[in-house]
């Protein structure tokens, strides 16, 4: 298991390469939601008008 | 559940539920994967990003698969709800091959010395990533709704054929990509310490997947049938 600051971030030197992929993981799951919930708040909004 | 309004009252109740498990799930893989899973002996810590890699390439493909079958049911049975899933799973499924590309990417450079090389399993996943562009801006181009499924439907049938491509890359060409971590044929090579974090990633990633495609096609039913009397009933306290 991984111990300390050092340890969980920098690893072994390479810990930026790592953490930089599970941001842009999180990026694209966000940005996946965030794109359907704006979509159904257009959706809801155009039905109002019906 | 062919039918959009049994659809749209179904996933209604299983929204909450898949949303809490597909999160749990995914956290505990990737914390599991990041923290806990041993350093690997030859890449050092580098290789953690397998977590995300491999679930996010294997993503990819299945999609991309799904997208096929979707497809063939379209064209052969005319489900509206099919061409429906089509839509709303092209942009998950390129959103995932994206993924695995950068993320290839990233782990390329302090394996491999290099972001890009020109590899055989690198650039059919970069062509499946085009396909997928090429299926969204298909769909969009098309303004009558059952022909643009039915184009898409086409060009995902014809599309498949990038899979087993991608898949053998590795034994067909010489490469610089290591061979395949999933095989159904054989054992892991990997320790189970390792296999077991990325085993519940690949499953987390399933269940996001199902989750996303859940809140595109239901956004994508109640666009195409806004004017139906049962949306109409069911929204009918918004007016």
């Amino acid at each position: 298991m991984l111990n300390g600051f050092d340890e969980v971030f920098i690893m072994d030197g390479n810990g930026p390469y790592v953490w930089s992929c599970l941001v842009i993981f999180i990026l694209i799951l966000v940005l996946n939601i965030f794109t359907a919930l704006k979509r159904k708040n257009k959706i809801l909004k155009s039905l109002k008008k019906l | 559940m062919g039918s959009p309004p049994l659809f749209y009252k179904w996933s209604s109740k299983i929204l909450p539920w898949l949303s809490i498990v597909s999160i749990l799930i995914l956290g505990v893989g990737l914390y599991w994967g990041m923290f806990y899973a041993p350093t690997d002996y030859k890449q050092g810590d580098v290789y953690r990003i397998l977590f995300i890699h491999v679930p996010s390439a294997i993503l990819g493909q299945s999609i991309f698969m799904f997208m096929a079958i979707c497809g063939f049911i379209n064209m052969i049975w005319r489900a509206k709800i099919s061409g429906m899933m089509l839509k709303s799973a092209a942009p998950i499924g390129a959103s995932f091959t994206l993924l695995a590309l950068v993320t290839g990417s990233i782990w390329g450079k302090p394996t491999w010395g290099t972001w890009w090389v020109w590899d055989a399993r690198l650039t059919s996943t970069l062509i499946l990533f085009f396909i997928y562009a090429a299926l969204i801006g298909l769909h969009s181009t098309i303004e009558d709704k059952t022909k643009a499924d039915r184009a898409v439907s086409i060009l995902s049938i014809v599309g498949i054929a990038i899979i087993p491509v991608i898949k053998k890359s590795v034994d067909w060409w010489q490469t610089l990509h290591q061979p395949s971590t999933f095989t159904i044929t054989s054992s892991p090579s990997m320790s189970p310490d390792m296999y077991q974090p990325l085993l519940i990633c690949v499953i987390g990633f399933y269940l996001f997947f199902a989750l996303l495609l859940t809140l595109n096609l239901r956004n994508e039913v109640l666009e195409r049938e806004k004017n139906k009397n049962w949306v109409r009933q069911l929204f009918g306290g918004l007016s």
